[in-house]
């Protein structure tokens, strides 16, 4: 496994020309650069798979090298100045043991999430939440555990390139200190640099020295997708850089203005627990009791249907427009002073108006008021506002210091950038990540505008320069002179602050695989900083800044925790009320439809889309993979005629796109919507490239003035159609059977609406019969077992179907992506599916309610799939696991098809990629890598199980409640699933299938004895009294 | 059946004025004297053809995998589970005929056991490849079968598919022992009645040195009728164990008790089609129509036509039972399988398995050889789609309508069905270019008895 | 076309040729009663009678097609409740070790197989098959057996037999031709 030519890669962080400690070939260690460039040349740029014949003799050359130095890699758990081989093992390395080191995720929207690495033999494999983190509370989203795949995605850059040619770090320097000499004569007005957003403290220092020897220079930030019409608002309401943070433990009425705050929303994992932690109840003979004081309630006005929408007890589908109006008629009914006048409403939005002024005056500093991106900049101050007048701030809505370095609104300062550009008063151009040729606001062209600038020569003064430190040979660095392949977060050092402002310090877990650098070197470069590493700036950085007695002490704690202590933004309470100018514009004519455009749920704003597993989850609502979609409502497609998959042309904002249709229940009527971060022009072989694209690309719709509700736009179908790779067509619950009963003032939804006809009410399990007396053919069978009983409950209460377990599953068990083409057969090879279905009447989207359902292999006790098996590969074990021997099956799939439940999984080709070195690197060494022709599914995560089991004995100890973690249950950022021991009475799981709202699905009819069993979800009612 | 009886009392088994050798020299003298002719040539070429079709499947198959398939999960088993049952079924008449209707004494069987039996045997040929190619892992395909493994390991044997690898491989070694044994005295006859000092070898060796004794006779007369009196049950048995690899699981559709006997049925009522569609052009092709009276082919009729009745009574108990056990997937299956998607599957299998039978109540429409041909082939083509409906469309809509799907064929399902046809075809024109097709000795026995008591049979 | 008997040492035994079977059925019993116990007839296909005419008694096909059956049943059934409870038991799917149940198919399969190989390979032996060679084909006449013809031989090994009297004794069964089978 560690004999990977890839390893070879791993070199000094800046390949000194001084003979090396230890060298590799006598030509490094005569210095040379012939053998950097060989290395270099081995993967020229952009080529991902080794074809032409030269190449791949450098590579068998290489790879004959690196056997004789296969340990080196293997003590890089951290990068060091220099590789020490393996012959003195590092103390902490046990041979088949990982480690775990506490870092920082930048998901979060650049916000840091803290984050525990699992490391084997100095390769990391798996991404866990932190749970002493704020922003994790040991959970992560589906983005952060895909983060590992994009560490070792083989299409990465891997070289620097100077104008297409390759070049190295050294010749980056040796070309570019001159011209900066120049600019720093004066002032370094020429010198613009565009930057993320920024939340990481030691790169605003450094870029504060940079700004310090270039006073003249310029920074610009920008970042698509992140939440700019929150940032302005915020602005608008206080002009000064202000957070806000809510606390949902506070809150029993939520009301959310089309603001999704359980999925792509700054401390989304917080809130996501801290929301249904006031949801928790249990159902026994006394009644159904709420756990943590009285249940909340949850109000959603949507456009698009989003996680919040899917959880929320009343939800209202409203256009971007009548959602404004919406707003201002709520700030004028609860008395908000100098609240914009509006027209009345239908009475449908008049009743919710009512419903919901009566609820916010009940509980005055007990709810919050959240707006969406798909509200304007002031209608986000009216909502501040609205929070001040209930009395919610500094109770539930929190007003901080900005956890970003400068809060700016980003439109705005790029808009001042491309200024820039297009007047020739700048000379050069630092782009520190981001990807702006791609994801700008049509309206400014920024690719045109890069591209004229790089090519434009100035009668006065040196060529304009360009330089793009970034992951991926993507868009931008493709119009820029430089290319800087950039460093991983798992690769380098650094700081983040979470959305709450605590800092996370990053931790590198291997030494750059493609000598990529990091924004820190880079901006440590431009401030003129030499012979210092990353890790020694920001170590220089806090010494400075963190007031704390003992350093050393406080350091290494802080590296071992993830964050520093107490280092929270603090709160302001004397915030005034915000003050607010006249309204902006009237929204758009009515009549058209309304566009609406949002960061994908899977792969973001498009930065990740070269990362199969993000491309192949599916999609929380949608259930779409590897596209994205122009969304309506059913009701929309009837009247304008069109069907999934129909390609329809969307005109807005003076441009035009073309994409597939797909109808989405409970979408608001009047406007569509499209997900960005698709179609790019040059991503990868997940991602796509300008040849074969994936998906659409959506932004050149976006405009400066209108980002995410972007304004009225025309579809007109063509004859066209396109094939949807979606993995659930069948989930709409037949609206004539919505019988659905009342306990104690409770509406309950029983698990027969988890079916789609009512055919099926007396299938899907009841509450678990009292008498669970096997009922066979057979005598007794003599499996009686005492010892351990592994079994898990799922309470879909609590399930956001935010994906995060699936992305675990398949990153903890070595899942591998099975592309378009096969999904579209039905062969995906996730081992969790989320099941949604849909109640009520899809044209009547008010009504329609969403449920999710976690499925994956249930472990019955008389499993059907064992049966059938002709060469038992599949059998139980002694602690109910029903275990799968991969080695044994002969790929008859009878099991699968004997499986009510539908969760094995089969390997109809080749599916994981055996010959890719790095991939290799990122497989979980305790789970089998699947062969072809073999069938799978979920195992409990049985290595987990075998782990406690081993650390059970050696310390002669029970296993403890809790100490095994299924990869599903340990990032579920609500704590749905709950795996333990049946046969352990105090056990959780065992608490939780005695409640009332227990049931083993199928059971009833089929008598599988699941394992695995469900609490059922309850839909509250909008009563005072169901708070029992 | 007796009133149908009744209509076909003139038609003669054995058409008058023949003797002793004059049988023997027509039935001989196809495999000794005739070249076979230029009809022959180009019918095998074609049937080669489609067996290169099967190879290129089979080869392309283990290079891929079984993803070349339009199989997925949930519809697991496709096309080759599908052409499995149907063939396996189809080889049932042979040992029926031969073992069945020799227990029965009918003795116009005599006729057309041997190519039935070795219709029999090359369809469980074909049979037999689809267990094998439909694997994951083919090449563990021994691991279904118990043999002294290192590992101690054993096959799974409460698993339906290692009963069906017991069932199908006995049945295959039964077929060909009970078709070899019945050839022996014919190869004698070749024997003695061929020039070709080489054929005289050849065939002196396949009749192991047969000499007609009085004693050989006996033993013969004795192992033939223990043979069919063991294949009777077996051939039942075989089918049955088939049905259960559908009855024992429980997937709705499948999970059903009369699986087993109205397999069998549909089994014999296919393989009666079966034979017709060979018998047809085979004795117009070597000029048989006397020894492949109409007699036969209005007796087969009736059989196709009875076996038909058992198969329509089967689906109608089916669908009355989805409502009458109150159970909602079986009531949402048997909708499903009238309105879903595959609607036009299930419909055209009520036209082809219980409506065009019907015609066979009329005498008239027994007796036109053409019709009966055309009836025979979409008798065929409807067991076919009987075990597509039953196997795809159970599957594509299951319990957890998460993880429903629809299945559709690839180029390569199609190929390798084609291809196994064209096997099948391509062995039945070796067989009655190069053994006798008739049993001789049989036939002689028949010219003795006719020749006591005219009209000789029950 | 006749050909002379010349004197051999070694004789087989007489071979005569009979229009018809019933004049067949007719010589074998006439030749029973004369005493002759070394005789074997010939015919073209499983003629009724002919057994009985020549006194054959039951033949033990039967019986070794009931052990095969035994031996194939008890065989399958050994093997799998040995294999699932003594030498590999595993938890299918909470079921007994011992399904006996579900052994059934395989155990009826397994006596099936047995009987059948029995019937066949018992047949076979008992009829002294495969044989390369025997006396009998040394007449080419003796052809026709397999097709129109048929024959009785009294072998020369019989106690009775005597060249002189069997011949005449042939002859008086209105045989249609009569040859001496060299051995």
């Amino acid at each position: 496994m560690s004999h990977q030519p890839i390893q070879l890669r791993i070199l000094p962080a800046t390949p000194s020309r001084t003979a090396p400690k230890v060298w590799r070939s006598l030509d490094e260690q005569g210095g040379r650069d012939q053998f950097y460039e060989s290395l270099y040349r081995e993967f020229p740029p952009n080529a991902s798979e080794l074809t032409d014949s030269q190449s791949r003799r450098d590579f068998l050359k290489l790879a004959g090298a690196s056997v004789a130095l296969a340990g080196l890699a293997s003590c890089t758990r951290q990068p060091e100045t220099r590789l020490v081989p393996y012959v003195h093992p590092p103390e902490e390395i046990i041979p088949g043991k990982p480690l775990f080191y506490a870092s920082c995720a930048p998901s979060d929207g650049g916000r840091g999430v803290g984050v525990l690495v699992e490391s084997h033999e100095g390769r990391p494999t798996k991404i866990e939440g932190n749970p002493l983190h704020p922003a994790s509370l040991g959970a992560t989203d589906a983005q952060t555990q895909a983060a590992i795949l994009d560490l070792y995605d083989p299409d990465r850059s891997q070289s620097y390139t100077r104008n297409g040619a390759v070049s190295t770090w050294d010749g980056f320097v040796g070309s570019v200190s001159p011209v900066l000499e120049q600019l720093a004569a004066d002032g370094g007005a020429g010198l613009c640099i565009l930057t993320t957003t920024l939340t990481c403290p030691t790169q605003g220092d450094l870029l504060q020295k940079v700004l310090q020897r270039f006073p003249k220079a310029s920074w610009h930030q920008w970042s698509a997708a992140d939440h700019h019409q929150r940032r302005a608002g915020l602005l608008r309401a206080y002009d000064k850089p202000v957070d806000i943070t809510y606390d949902f433990s506070k809150a029993d009425v939520i009301v959310s203005l089309d603001c999704d705050f359980l999925s792509q929303f700054p401390g989304a994992l917080t809130y996501a627990r801290n929301f249904i932690d006031r949801r928790r109840i249990r159902f026994d003979q006394s009644g159904l009791h709420a756990l943590n004081g009285p249940v909340n309630r949850l109000y959603v006005m949507e456009t698009t249907p989003s996680l919040a929408g899917a959880m929320a007890e009343h939800h209202l589908p409203l256009t971007p427009s009548q959602l404004r109006d919406f707003t201002f008629t709520l700030a004028g009914a609860l008395g908000v002073p100098n609240a914009p006048p509006t027209a009345a409403l239908p009475p449908r939005q008049q009743a919710m108006i009512q419903l919901l002024t009566q609820r916010l005056t009940q509980s005055r500093g007990k709810c919050m008021v959240l707006a969406g991106e798909t509200l304007d900049e002031y209608s986000h101050a009216l909502v501040h506002q609205i929070n001040h007048h209930l009395g919610n701030m500094g109770h539930t809505v929190l007003p901080r210091q900005s956890v970003e370095v400068q809060q700016v609104n980003q439109v705005q300062s790029l808009s001042a950038l491309v200024a820039k550009l297009q007047s020739e008063r700048c000379q050069m151009l630092l782009i520190l990540e981001g990807n702006p040729a791609y994801d700008a606001p049509g309206d400014l062209h920024f690719a045109d505008v890069l591209k004229t600038f790089t090519l434009s020569r100035p009668r006065q003064g040196p060529p304009p320069l360009a330089i793009h430190l970034s992951l991926y040979q993507d868009e931008t660095s493709f119009l820029c002179n430089w290319h800087i392949p950039a460093a991983h977060w798992l690769e380098s050092w650094g700081d983040l602050r979470a959305f709450d402002g605590t800092v996370g310090l990053t931790q590198p877990l291997i030494a750059p695989l493609y000598d990529g650098k990091s924004a820190i070197d880079l901006l440590a470069f431009f401030a003129g900083i030499v012979g210092k590493s990353d890790y020694e700036i920001l170590r220089d950085y806090w010494k400075e800044h963190l007031q704390t007695g003992d350093f050393e002490s406080a350091w290494r704690l802080a590296l071992q925790q993830g964050h520093l202590p107490n280092s929270t933004s603090p709160l302001i309470n004397d915030l005034p009320p915000a003050s607010l100018a006249a309204p902006a514009p009237p929204p758009a004519p009515a009549g058209q439809m309304e566009l609406i455009l949002r960061p994908d749920p899977c792969i973001g704003d498009g930065r990740q889309a070269n990362n199969g597993w993000l491309q192949e989850l599916p999609k929380p609502l949608t259930k779409l993979t590897w596209d994205n979609a122009v969304l309506l409502s059913p009701a929309d497609a009837k009247r304008l005629n069109v069907e999934n998959g129909q390609v329809v042309k969307v005109a807005a904002n003076g441009s035009t796109i073309q994409g597939p249709v797909w109808l989405f229940p409970g979408h608001a009527d009047g406007c569509i919507t499209i997900h960005l971060g698709y179609g790019r022009a040059k991503s990868g072989r997940a991602g796509g490239d300008f040849k074969n694209q994936v998906g659409f690309n959506a932004y050149p719709l976006a405009t400066t003035s209108a980002l995410t509700s972007a304004g009225p736009a025309t579809l007109t179908p063509t004859g066209q159609h396109m094939e949807l790779a979606c993995t659930q067509l069948h989930q709409l619950i037949d609206p004539k059977h919505l019988a659905s009963q009342t306990t104690n003032g409770v509406q309950t939804i029983p698990d027969r609406d988890l079916a789609p006809l009512e055919e099926w009410s007396e299938l899907v399990g009841k509450a678990l019969p009292a008498h669970s007396k096997p009922l066979s053919l057979f005598p007794a069978p003599e499996h009686q077992w005492d010892g351990h009983a592994w079994g898990m409950s799922i309470d879909t209460g609590a399930c956001i179907g935010c994906n995060a377990c699936v992305m675990a599953c398949q990153s903890e068990n070595n899942s591998p992506v099975v592309g378009k083409e096969q999904v579209l057969m039905g062969r995906q090879m996730h081992w969790i599916r989320i099941d949604r279905y849909y109640r009520g009447d899809p044209a009547d989207p008010q009504q329609l309610r969403t449920i999710f359902q976690p499925l994956m292999c249930m472990h019955c006790e008389t499993a059907p799939c064992e049966l059938v098996c002709p060469v038992a590969a599949t059998s139980h074990s002694k602690e109910g696991l029903n275990e799968m021997t991969y080695n044994r099956c002969v790929g008859t799939r009878y099991c699968s098809n004997n499986c009510p439940y539908k969760v094995r999984r089969f390997n109809f080709f080749q599916y994981s990629d055996l010959n890719t070195a790095s991939y290799k690197l990122m497989h979980n060494p305790n789970v089998t890598v699947r062969a072809r022709g073999v069938m799978e599914k979920c195992t409990y995560c049985v290595q987990r199980i075998n782990e406690a089991r081993i650390a059970s004995k050696v310390s002669d100890q029970p296993i403890p409640d809790g100490a095994i973690l299924t990869a599903c249950q340990q990032v579920c950022p609500t704590q749905a699933i709950v795996f333990g021991d049946l046969h352990d009475p105090p056990a959780k799981v065992n608490r939780l299938k005695a409640d009332g709202l227990s049931y083993a699905m199928l059971d009833e009819q089929l008598n599988t004895r699941p394992r695995t069993t469900y609490l059922k979800r309850v839909r509250w009612a909008d009563a005072q009294s169901s708070e029992g | 059946m007796s009133q149908a009886a009744t209509t076909t009392s003139p038609d003669p088994t054995l058409a008058p004025g023949h003797s002793y050798e004059s049988v023997t020299d027509r039935i001989g003298s196809i495999v000794l004297q005739q070249k076979h002719g230029r009809n022959w040539v180009f019918g095998f070429a074609i049937a080669f053809f489609f067996v290169m079709v099967l190879n290129g499947a089979i080869g392309y198959l283990f290079l891929r995998g079984v993803g070349i398939w339009g199989i997925n999960v949930p519809v697991a088993w496709g096309f080759a589970i599908v052409n499995f049952v149907w063939w396996i079924g189809i080889g049932h008449a042979g040992t029926l005929i031969s073992a069945i209707l020799l227990l029965l004494r009918q003795d116009w069987r005599t006729s057309i056991n041997r190519f039935a039996e070795a219709m029999t045997l090359f369809a469980v040929a074909c049979a037999g490849m689809f267990p094998l190619l439909h694997m994951g892992r083919p090449w563990m395909f021994y691991w279904m079968m118990p043999y002294p493994d290192t590992m101690r390991m054993w096959p799974q044997w409460r698993s339906p598919l290692v009963w069906d690898v017991f069932a199908v491989t006995t049945y295959a070694i039964v077929s060909a022992m009970f078709w070899f044994v019945g050839l022996i005295p014919d190869f004698a006859t070749l024997r003695d009645r061929t020039q070709n000092p080489w054929l005289q070898k050849l065939f002196g060796v396949l009749s192991l040195g047969w000499r007609n004794s009085a004693r050989h006779w006996q033993r013969f007369h004795w192992a033939y009728l223990l043979l069919a009196g063991l294949a009777t049950p077996l051939v039942v048995s075989v089918h049955s164990v088939v049905a259960m690899d559908f009855a024992a699981a429980q997937v709705t559709g499948w999970h059903t008790t009369i699986f087993p006997p109205y397999f069998v049925a549909g089994a014999i009522f296919s393989g009666f089609a079966m034979v017709l569609t060979l018998a047809i052009p085979i004795r117009a092709a070597y000029g048989l129509k006397d020894f492949i009276t109409m007699r036969h082919l209005d007796v087969m009729a009736k059989v196709m036509l009875a076996m038909g009745l058992i198969v329509a009574y089967g689906y109608a108990i089916e669908a009355f039972m989805a409502f009458y056990s109150g159970s909602p997937t079986e009531r949402f299956l048997t909708v499903n399988r009238a309105i879903g998607p595959y609607w036009m599957a299930y419909w055209s299998l009520i036209l082809c398995n219980v409506l065009v039978p019907q015609l066979l109540w009329f005498g008239k429409i027994r007796r036109s050889i053409p019709l009966l041909f055309i009836i025979a082939i979409i008798v065929n083509v409807g067991m076919w789609l009987e075990r597509f409906v039953i196997i795809v469309i159970s599957l594509h809509r299951d319990f957890v309508p998460s993880k429903w799907h629809m299945y559709y064929p690839t180029f390569w399902d199609w190929a390798t069905l084609a291809g196994t046809i064209g096997f099948f075809l391509a062995c039945l024109f070796l067989f009655a270019r190069f053994f006798p097709i008739i049993s001789m000795f049989e036939m002689r026995e028949l010219v003795h008895e006719t020749a006591q008591e005219p009209k000789a049979h029950p | 076309m006749s050909h002379q008997p010349t004197p051999i040492p070694a004789v087989y035994g007489l071979l005569a040729r009979f229009e018809d079977a019933e004049s067949l059925l007719q010589a074998c019993r006439a030749t029973r009663q004369a005493g002759y116990v070394k005789i074997d007839a010939y015919a073209p296909y499983p003629l009724h009678g002919l057994s009985e005419a020549l006194g054959l008694g039951r033949t033990a096909v039967p019986l070794v097609v009931l052990i095969g059956a035994i031996l194939g049943a008890t065989g399958g059934f050994g093997m799998l409740w040995y294999s699932s409870v003594i030498d590999y038991p595993l938890n299918i799917a909470g079921r007994p070790f011992n399904s006996w149940q579900a052994f059934i198919p395989i155990t009826f399969e397994m006596a099936i197989l047995g009987a059948a190989l029995a019937a066949v390979v018992g047949m076979i032996a008992l009829n002294g098959l495969p044989q390369p060679y025997h006396p009998v084909f040394n007449i080419q006449r003796f052809a026709r057996a397999s097709s129109d013809e048929f024959f009785l031989c009294i072998e020369s090994d019989d106690p009775q037999y005597d060249l002189e009297k069997t011949r005449q004794f042939m002859l008086q069964q209105h045989c249609a031709q009569l040859w001496e089978v060299p051995a």
